[in-house]
Parts: structure tokens; sequence; C-alpha cells
């Protein structure tokens, strides 16, 4: 036996040796079919349902999961199943059979907002049957493009395709399918917007119909999507953008650091045209939402604190180029202030939800059309509106506290492109705080009192090369610390803060979206919060604290 | 015992068949050769259009039944025939994809006579109100269908191979014409386009 045994060890070493090595060649095939398979140039060898793409990663975090269609693409197997997907008003709605190129898009789209129902149709369909709220151009007629817009494309014989832009480089696309072997195809592009033709390499027997551009795709470069936020009682915080479809939304979250995608609720109904400018307040549990449209109207659309959720008109002029901002005055009366393209500015006033006044003209031919209003309500009772023009000036307009109605030339660069905000800090220190088209920030203040003759302004520049022309500024003042957030049109947000030394940093950046809009809140703790929208609608929250926390974003909408 | 086979005249059947073969053989070669003059020739004589992107081809002055008609895909420096049915075909590259060359890899024909049915792309391609008749791809062996993934050879059989690219006809779906009419066409254009060759 024993002289067995040096053998038998020997076999079983053998034998070991043997198993293991056809383990490791099943494994190393395993490893090597799924290396071959996975990708988003070889769906249909991924199995069914895979995802090929993450939301996260595509249209700036604001994409959908892209799944493969499986080696029975691009039919898929039997029988179909259908997907279903919460849409902004948390109602199921179906988005298709999976996973098919309609599918995508309408998952894509009702999950965005874009659409509330089913877009029907098959591929080539799409293009035809496109909701109303939707814009169409025709292949030969396109003039712009955005990331998120559909294009349809038909062949002869069978159910066609469409697509979604899925990102744009001046008139080069690419595109991102659902049900494609490949998930990407960069050979899109227009050859020019004067001929407006889509032109692209391959897709031999297929045309090109055209496009349908989603609600928040411009044809400006100039185009943002006008924010605003609020604080309420119960530490909820409200984030209300002006879409360009004439909806108002407000994407709500409970305090401190708010999940990835929070609910949004469409405030009213539609304000008939492009939202341009947006300004709120939040008094007596009340959220009122002040919204200029392009058409020249400007509505008050008020919800929350026990009263009916309703929207009215309190100013128009019918023409396109008005600007809001507001404030608060003793007795919580809510003064709107529009400023036009005139450069006249009107004041508006009201109590809870009561009767409007008559528009009282605050600020006449000032020195351009207005680019922006805001407004501060200081210690003495002065209320000071500060339109910034496109001349390159800020006016500050004041009235109150015994002081007599008056205007003037607070500041100017004569360059055009300024905006402007205010806030108030210690010492009745009112802060105009300007970003310029040279990309600085300038702080502009001086001591308010009852006597305009003592307002003397001192301007100093805290912000400079912050990477692009500032686009949008909004402020908060946290403890001595002013912060101005800065939304420049390079797709970066900057946070430029003074009062405790002076500095400067990025705290957000999506260099593909440019045009973004900014507003601001401070909640408890100390934690700031910058609410960046880029013109394809999408709503980021980047928080911290103090002025050396690490900057955290989160897309909320 | 032996089995003594008969000597016999004459030949056997064996010899016969390979008789039969080579002269078939001689005359397949001599059809195919006589055809190839025949092509070369009408080639030759008959004058075709040069033209612009859009074109209907003609045979000039040229009688019909003497001379066939061709319409050249200029893009393509290629032409192919045009029978009866489809003697006022025409062709437009406008929003066609392109090929590995820059050059259009879709041309989409219309007949003239069906223009005012729907089916006149010779402006701006197709439309939304305007579909092609048909349709000729002219794709690499190796290129796929960015839908289907297929390669257009197997998934448009029927076409045909002339110097590095695949050349089929696809029809279109439309209502130019009775069905009957339209497959008439289709059925024109099938033909023609296998006979396609360089300008």
């Amino acid at each position: 036996m024993n002289a067995h045994t040096p053998r038998t060890t020997v076999g079983r070493k053998s034998i070991l040796i043997g198993i293991t090595t056809l383990e490791m060649a099943l494994l190393m095939s395993l490893l090597h079919i799924q290396t071959v398979a996975a990708g988003t140039t070889n769906t249909f060898s991924d199995a069914w349902g895979t995802t090929e793409v993450s939301a996260s990663s595509w249209m700036g975090g604001a994409g959908v999961d892209i799944y493969s269609n499986g080696p029975l693409a691009p039919d898929g197997p039997t029988p179909n199943t259908d997907e279903y997907v919460n849409n902004v008003n948390g109602t199921s709605t179906k988005s298709g059979i999976e996973w098919q190129c309609v599918e995508l898009v309408n998952r894509l789209y009702i999950t965005n907002g874009w659409i509330t129902a089913r877009w029907p149709g098959n591929g080539d369909e799409m293009y035809g049957n496109a909701p109303s709220t939707l814009t169409t151009e025709a292949n030969g007629s396109i003039t712009y493009a955005n990331a998120g817009d559909v294009i349809g494309i038909s062949k002869s014989g069978t159910v066609g395709h469409v697509a979604i832009i899925s990102s744009v480089s001046g008139t080069s696309w690419t595109i991102a399918s659902q049900n494609t072997n490949s998930v990407y195809d960069s050979s899109f592009g227009v050859n020019n917007y004067t001929n407006g033709t889509i032109s692209l390499t391959g897709w031999a027997g297929y045309v090109m119909q055209g496009l349908v551009h989603h609600p928040s795709s411009s044809s400006s470069t100039t185009s943002n999507v006008p924010v605003t936020s609020q604080v309420d009682s119960s530490g909820v915080v409200h984030v209300i953008t002006g879409n360009t479809d004439g909806n108002v939304y407000d994407t709500v979250f409970a305090g401190g650091l708010p999940s990835p995608i929070t609910s949004a609720i469409n405030t009213h109904g539609n304000l008939g045209d492009k939202v341009v400018s947006i300004s709120s307040q939040y008094i007596g549990g009340v959220i009122h939402v002040y919204a200029a449209t392009k058409s020249g109207s400007v509505d008050d659309i008020y919800y929350g604190g026990g009263v009916t959720a309703n929207q009215r008109q309190i100013y128009s002029n019918d023409i396109d180029g008005d600007r809001v901002g507001s404030v608060i005055t003793t007795g919580s009366v809510q003064h709107v202030l529009t400023g036009t393209s005139a450069g006249n500015l009107y004041d508006i006033t009201f109590t809870g939800t009561g009767t409007p006044s008559s528009p009282w003209q605050v600020g006449t031919t000032l020195g351009g059309a207005a680019n922006s209003v805001s407004a501060v309500f200081d210690s003495y009772g002065v209320v000071h509106a500060i339109l910034a023009n496109n001349a390159g000036g800020i006016d500050d307009v004041y009235w109150g506290g015994g002081v007599t109605l008056g205007q003037r030339a607070a500041w100017n660069n004569s360059t055009s492109g300024d905006t402007a905000t205010s806030l108030i800090s210690a010492g009745n220190v009112i802060h105009l705080l300007i970003g310029t088209t040279s990309q600085s920030i300038v702080d502009a203040s001086f001591t308010g009192n009852t006597t305009p003759s003592s307002w003397s302004v001192s301007a100093w520049t805290p912000g400079t090369t912050l990477g692009g022309a500032i686009d949008n500024v909004s402020a908060q003042l946290d403890g001595s610390v002013v912060h101005v957030y800065a939304g420049n049109n390079q797709g970066a947000s900057d946070d430029v803060y003074f009062g405790s030394g002076t500095s400067q940093r990025s705290v957000w950046n999506f260099t593909s979206a440019v045009n973004n809009t900014v507003s601001s809140q401070i909640t408890s703790g100390g934690v700031q919060h910058v609410f960046t929208v880029i013109p394809q609608g999408y709503v980021y929250d980047t928080t911290w604290t103090g002025t050396t926390g690490s900057p955290v974003s989160w897309r909320i909408r | 015992m032996k089995n003594f086979r008969k000597k016999q005249n004459g030949f056997s059947v064996v010899e016969i068949i390979a008789v039969c073969a080579v002269v078939g053989v001689i005359g397949l070669f001599s059809v195919v050769l006589f055809r190839h003059h025949k092509t070369s020739s009408n080639a030759q004589t008959t004058p075709t259009t040069a033209g612009s992107g859009v074109k209907p081809e003609s045979t000039s002055t040229q009688p019909a039944q003497t001379a066939e008609q061709y319409l050249v895909v200029k893009d393509w420096g290629m032409q192919f025939p045009l029978s009866d049915v489809i003697k006022d075909a025409y062709y437009s590259s406008a929003k066609s994809g392109t090929g590995d060359d820059g050059k259009p890899n879709t041309i989409w024909l219309g007949l003239t006579s069906l223009n005012n049915n729907g089916c006149d792309v010779s402006a701006a391609g197709p439309t939304s109100t305007n579909n092609p008749v048909g349709s000729i791809i002219r794709v690499l062996p190796s290129e796929r269908d960015p839908v289907t993934n297929k390669l257009y050879t197997e998934q448009n059989p029927g076409g045909v191979t002339v110097g590095k690219y695949y050349y089929v006809y696809s029809p279109w779906d439309n209502s130019c014409a009775s069905k009957t009419s339209l497959q008439a066409v289709n059925s024109a254009f099938v033909t023609s386009v296998k006979n396609i060759s360089a300008k």
C-alpha cells in the first residue's frame, strides 16, 4: 500500500492539474465571450435587455438607459412586452415595446417631461406624428439642432428608424439609437444651415425625413432657461424654471441633498409663449412666481400655503424683451418690477393674492433695454430696483422711506451684455453684483440711507477671467461672506466670494452646455445650493458649505 | 466458360454525350460573344446625355427600335439601359447618404410621366409629399445596413457588382400608378440595373 501511495498522489495531482486547466479554459472562454459581446458597437450580440449605455453617461447625465434588443434584433423576442415609465406628474405612461428604437425616444421624452402621453408610430412615422408641443423641421429646411432632438428616418419596405441626437458640435452630430447594432453613429451632420439638409455617411437607401425638436431646444445661441428658487418654511427647496413652451415647472426636494431625480410640478396652465424671465417670492406660506413671456406679458402664479393655485396676468405690453425682478416691502407687499425693451421700469404691487395695482412707471428711458432686474428693500425703507441695461449700464431706481422717486446710473462699462443681482450686507451696504461679458464679476456698492446724494458707489473686481462671458449671476450672504455665483457661456458656474478674504473657484462645469442660468439658496447648516439650468432644460444642484467645502453636483431634473 | 463480347460498330453513349457537351459549350460561348459584341456596339452608337445630377436620359434622334436608351448617372460615372416602360426615367441624388468615396450611395428614381402623381423627386429628392418610384443603392459588398446589421448584398439580393461596388434596385412603396403598372416599372428597373455599366 505504501508503495502505491506516491503514485496515487501523483495521479491526483495530475487530475487536479487537468481540471484546473479545463476550468481556466472555460473561464477564459467565458471572459472572451463577454469581452467580445459587450459594447456599444455590437449590441445584437448581447443578451436582450443588456444595458448598453447608462442614463447618466449621455445627454449630460439627462439621458435614459439604452438597452440591447438582443440577437433577435431588430424584431426582438416574442411575445413583445411593453415598457412603462413615470412621467413628470407621476403617471405611468407606456413608452413602447422593449427595446425598439421608438421606445427609447418615448422613454427619454416622457422622463424629461417633454411629452406626457405616448408618441405613437413606427420609426418612419414618428416625424409625422410629432406632438403639437414639439417643433419639426423637414430635411432641407433645418435651421438648428440640439442634443435630445429626434431624427426621423424612412426606408421603403421597412418601418424606418428613429434616433436621438446625443451631441452637437457645430454642424456635426452624433446620434444614439436603440435597436441598432451600434448605439452611436457620428456620420450625421448638416451640410450647412443655409441648405439645411442632413448629410451623412452610409445609410444607403434611407431618407432622412427631418428633425423633431424637444421643448427646450432652441435656435438661438443666447437662449436660456430662466430659473428662480425658494426655500419654504418646512425646509422644502423649490427650483422653478420657465420653459420655452410656456410652462413653469417647480422641482422640489425636502432639504438636505436631493436624490438625483426629483419630481417636477407643472405649476399651472400654459402661459402661451416662451418664458423669458422669472422671479419669485415666498410670503405667507405661498410661493409666488412672476414670469415674463416673449409675448410681453407678466403673470403671477401662486400655490401652496392653503391657497388655491392660480395664475393671473398682472402686466402686459405685448412687446418681447420684458425682464422681471421682485421684492417684499413692509406689510408683506409684493413688488413685481418689470424692465422693458424700451428701458422703462414698472412696479406692480399687491398683498397676498389680492388685486394687483396698475403698473406704476418708476424708471423712464434708462440706459437701454433691460437685460436683468433685481431689487432690495433696505433698513431705511427704501426700495432700490437694479436694472442692467444693454448699453453696459447698471441703473438704480429708488423710492420709499421718505425718498422721492429717482433714478441714476450707478455703474457703467459701456459694454452690452452685463447682468446684475443685488443684496444687502451688514451696515446697510447695498451690493450691485455685476457679471460682464469680459468674464469678470464687479461689486459696485454703496451704503444706503435716506440721502441719495450720499450714495457714493465704490466698485471693485473680486472675480476675473472666469472662463467665459457671464450670462447669469445669483448671490447669497453667508454670514459676513458674499458669494456671487456666475454662470458663464462656456458651461461653468463659478463661486466668487469676498468678505472674509477674496477668492474664486469653479464649482460646476458642463462644457458641452453654454448659456446656463443660475439661482441659489442657503439651507439649514449653511449648505449652499447653486442651481444651474442648461439650455436643454436640465437642472443641476451643486452643494457645499463655506468657502472650502467640496462641491457636489446632482441633476435634479 | 468465357463470355465473349461481340465487337460493335458506331459511337458509344459516352462518346455522344461528350460531343454534345463540346458543341454546347462552343455554342454558348458564341452566344455570349455575340451578345457582348451587340451591347458594345449599341453603347458606342447610342448617344447618351452626360447631363446634370437630375437628368432624364434621351436617345437623341435615334429611333428607339434601333438603339437602346441609357440613363447616365453622372455622380457614379455609370449608365444603365432604359426599356420602353421606363424610357422617361430620371434620377436625383438629393438627400442621399454618401459612400466611402464621398459620392451619393443612393439615387432616387422617377418617371416624368408620374411626376404629377406624387412622385416628383426631380427638385428635392424624396419629401413628405413626393416619393420616388424606386432607388438604386450603391454600396461596398462588405457594407451593412445600419439598422438591421445585415449585408446589403443579402438584404437586397438580385443586384450586380461592377468594379468595387454592388448596385441593386430597390422599389419604393408609393401610389404613383396602378399596382400592375408599378410592377412593370419595377421589373424593368431591376433588369436595367443588372446591366449597369461604366459610362
